[in-house]
């Protein structure tokens, strides 16, 4: 399925070649030169000092300096910290206060203006396409190259490009636009829309895969001796105050449909065009609708020079979900996004998936029932994350950004591991991963599992292999590979991808 | 797990944990790692003093010097490595494991062997590292602490627990048992047993390897794999 809407989007961005002179030109429209992300890379760490150690303060007199310092372009972290914290959870929070850097970053406005003065719909680095494009305008119809910048007016499906204005978001819906991972069933929100979802790479994950031509699948094939190894994000070497590079970012955000002024003065929001491709046997015409879409999910993967396993940072709304401890006693809010505190569990049993069919969504974004989402949070964040939270969303009052936490941030702990690279290094293929034969190529995430409410609502737990955990699925991911020459003729083959699932979406 | 052999090892690198006609359990041990595991096997045909002194306090399992006993005692038992067993910690602060099968294996013994299990940890607080060969010794020559000490060798490899009692049996002719029960101590003990981690495999149904690591040959230079450096 995900194919042929794939290919009905594609046909319309591709027939829209014939009315491309009449439409403005996004690109030159756009707003002036933006400041690249890093580097500078941010250097700053938890602590002020290891000996003794000292937290870094978050704080009024700190501001400035956390709200404005960029991009990290590779953890800084530490395993000395306050009496009493085990190495782990020192370790933990240097991750958990890098998180917080780079949602920042990431967040802050496209025109370079200051986090403390955004407003909700304020557009942000992010989602700014000199710094991060769409998976849907990379891997393109028929394995065409992608080209960086702005998107260009073809790049726009034919439906909505009539309502298409320079800075808007614009969503081309696939299954996993709408269907979580696994295909474990969309998640509704309690006015009975769709949340969507979304997936972005930064400009050295784009080039990796322009370079190798890994949008295409038959290139993938044709390359199949390729050892997928994206670029990792490097500091500055020491005493040297410029250099570093972010390495490869991906993003994957979750939006909810806000249908009223109050509801957009609480979350992100962006003006989006969602693009819902035509059906194959052709009853369904391609559509276009406009919506204010608010964030309320936003996971970070990024691969730096000693975590070859990537950084993988989850932030989610506040108002999401209750945790399971609070649905159990009772001590529920008013309202959350998607859990209703008045609803019986009889009548809304919680964690459960929507009744089938799970189809594609129509252009009015409902489900096809009544049904509404009644989530709550399995894994309650630690204290240690409240504790950050609580001090990095008190630095963000007055803006919308203090609406949102982090869960947690899962990193490979066992470093040794983490950061292997082969003995006979390729030229020109940094860093050269050597993952061949680890006993465990995660190498040890800490937390083992980590789910956010929004993006796997329905794999939250603690079961090996089966709930979610960032690497241990991502470990899994995979590109496409030649067939040998006695295969059958339908079946695929596949090789290791280096914790990306977007290959498989070459075509 | 009834049987897990390599018999495609030279005689002196093969070193039988628990053998007989029901259970046949053959972890096969480089030289590399054949002073602390071979020790921790032949010793059980070693008689030496037996340990009297027993600690007064009962075990803590948040105490950090229990837990460092106990990780200790394990590396000397399984002969694999203790910061494999326990990554990080032997480094100050202690503790970067985010996995930390230890902590259970601790509760666990606890709350079924609590006094036999003082005596073991009193073993591995009185014989500083590296202590290996002196821990095993005196592990075997206390009747009521080596088959414990073997049901947590099985542990660390199996991730299950079997009885010390039945361990005992088998280990005594002419008894026979039929049939010598266990039972996989959680769902993370099954994913975390060394066994398959020796073997350079994976427990059924779970893998963090790569994909398509099928294809390439195991490796009997990985250290990582077998507990060495």
């Amino acid at each position: 399925m995900g194919d042929s809407r794939w290919l009905g989007a594609g046909m319309a961005g591709a027939v829209g070649l014939i009315g491309l002179l009449s439409l403005p030109d996004a690109a030159a429209a756009q707003t002036p030169a933006t400041k690249a992300l890093a580097p500078p890379c941010n250097m700053l760490s938890d602590l002020v000092s290891t000996n003794p150690p000292q937290l870094t303060p978050v704080d009024e007199a700190n501001k400035d300096k956390l709200l404005t310092s960029g991009l990290p372009c590779a953890e800084t972290v530490h395993g000395e910290g306050p009496a009493g914290k085990s190495r782990l959870e020192n370790f933990q929070r240097g991750f958990d206060f890098y998180s917080w850097l780079t949602f920042i970053a990431l967040n802050t406005p496209a025109d370079d203006s200051e986090i403390k003065n955004a407003r909700p719909d304020t557009r942000t680095k992010w989602e700014d396409m000199r710094h991060f494009r769409q998976l849907a305008d990379i891997m393109l119809k028929e394995g065409k190259a992608p080209q960086w910048g702005e998107r260009r007016p073809q790049e726009i499906p034919l439906a909505c490009r009539k309502d298409f204005k320079p800075g808007m978001m614009v969503i081309q819906l696939i299954e996993e636009s709408f269907n979580q991972p696994f295909k474990t069933g969309p998640l509704i929100d309690q006015n009975g829309n769709y949340a969507l979802f979304d997936i972005l790479l930064n400009q050295q994950m784009f080039d990796y895969i322009v370079n190798n031509k890994l949008y295409s699948r038959k290139e993938q094939m044709r390359n199949s001796t390729l050892k997928v190894d994206f670029p990792a994000g490097t500091n500055p070497p020491p005493d040297q105050p410029s250099g570093g590079d972010p390495g490869t970012v991906m993003l994957k955000v979750s939006w909810k449909v806000l249908e009223s002024d109050k509801e957009k003065e609480r979350f992100h929001n962006v003006d989006a065009l969602i693009s819902i491709p035509g059906s194959e046997d052709g009853r369904t015409k391609a559509a276009c609708v406009r919506k204010t879409l608010g964030m309320i999910g936003f996971h970070v993967g990024h691969k730096t020079k000693n975590r070859l396993q990537w950084i993988w940072t989850s932030f989610e709304h506040v108002n999401n979900v209750p945790e399971q401890k609070d649905v159990e006693a009772r001590n529920l809010q008013a309202s959350y996004n998607f859990y209703d505190a008045a609803c019986d569990v009889r009548k809304c049993p919680v964690n459960a998936t929507p009744p089938r069919p799970w189809r594609f969504p129509d252009p009015s974004l409902k489900f096809h029932s009544g049904f509404k989402s009644q989530i709550a949070r399995v894994t309650p964040l630690t204290d240690d994350t409240k504790e950050i939270n609580a001090k990095f969303q008190n630095i963000l009052k007055g803006t919308v950004w203090a609406n949102y936490m982090l869960l947690s941030t899962q990193w490979p702990t066992d470093f040794g591991c983490s950061s292997k690279t082969v003995s006979n290094p390729v030229p020109n293929l940094p860093p050269n991963t050597d993952f061949d034969k680890q006993p465990d190529m995660t190498c040890a995430p800490a937390p083992a599992f980590l789910a956010n409410s929004t993006l796997e609502t329905y794999s939250q737990g603690s079961v090996p292999q089966a709930s979610s955990s960032c690497m241990a699925c991502h470990g899994n991911a995979v590109s496409y590979q030649r067939r040998p020459p006695n295969a059958p003729p339908d079946a695929k083959f596949f090789n290791q991808s280096d914790f990306t699932f977007t290959l498989e979406k070459a075509r | 797990m009834e049987e897990a052999s390599m018999s495609d090892r030279l005689p002196e690198e093969q070193n039988p944990i628990v053998q007989n006609a029901n259970i046949h359990v053959t972890i096969t041990y480089t030289r590399r790692t054949l002073l602390a595991g071979a020790a921790a096997a032949t010793a059980a045909a070693t008689v030496g003093t037996v340990i009297t002194t027993m600690p007064a306090r009962a075990a803590d399992p948040i105490s950090t010097e229990d837990l460092s006993a106990f990780v200790t005692l394990s590396a000397a038992l399984t002969g694999i490595q203790d910061k494999q067993l326990a990554p990080g910690f032997d480094r100050a602060p202690p503790g970067s494991d985010s996995i930390d099968i230890k902590r259970d294996y601790f509760r666990w013994v606890k709350e079924k062997r609590s006094v036999a299990f003082e005596k073991l940890l009193g073993i591995a607080k009185g014989n500083p590292k590296p202590a290996a060969q002196a821990i095993i010794e005196q592990v075997q020559a206390d009747p009521e602490s080596k088959y414990l000490a073997r049901s947590i060798v099985l542990m660390w490899y199996l991730g299950a627990w079997y009885d010390p009692d039945d361990l005992k049996i088998l280990a005594e002719p002419p008894a026979s048992p039929p049939e010598v029960s266990h039972k996989v101590i959680s769902a993370k003990a099954y994913t975390q047993g060394w066994v398959w981690r020796v073997a350079q495999a994976h427990p059924m149904g779970s893998s963090d390897m790569q994909f398509g690591y099928w294809q390439r040959k195991p490796n009997p230079e990985r250290p990582d794999f077998f507990g060495g450096a």
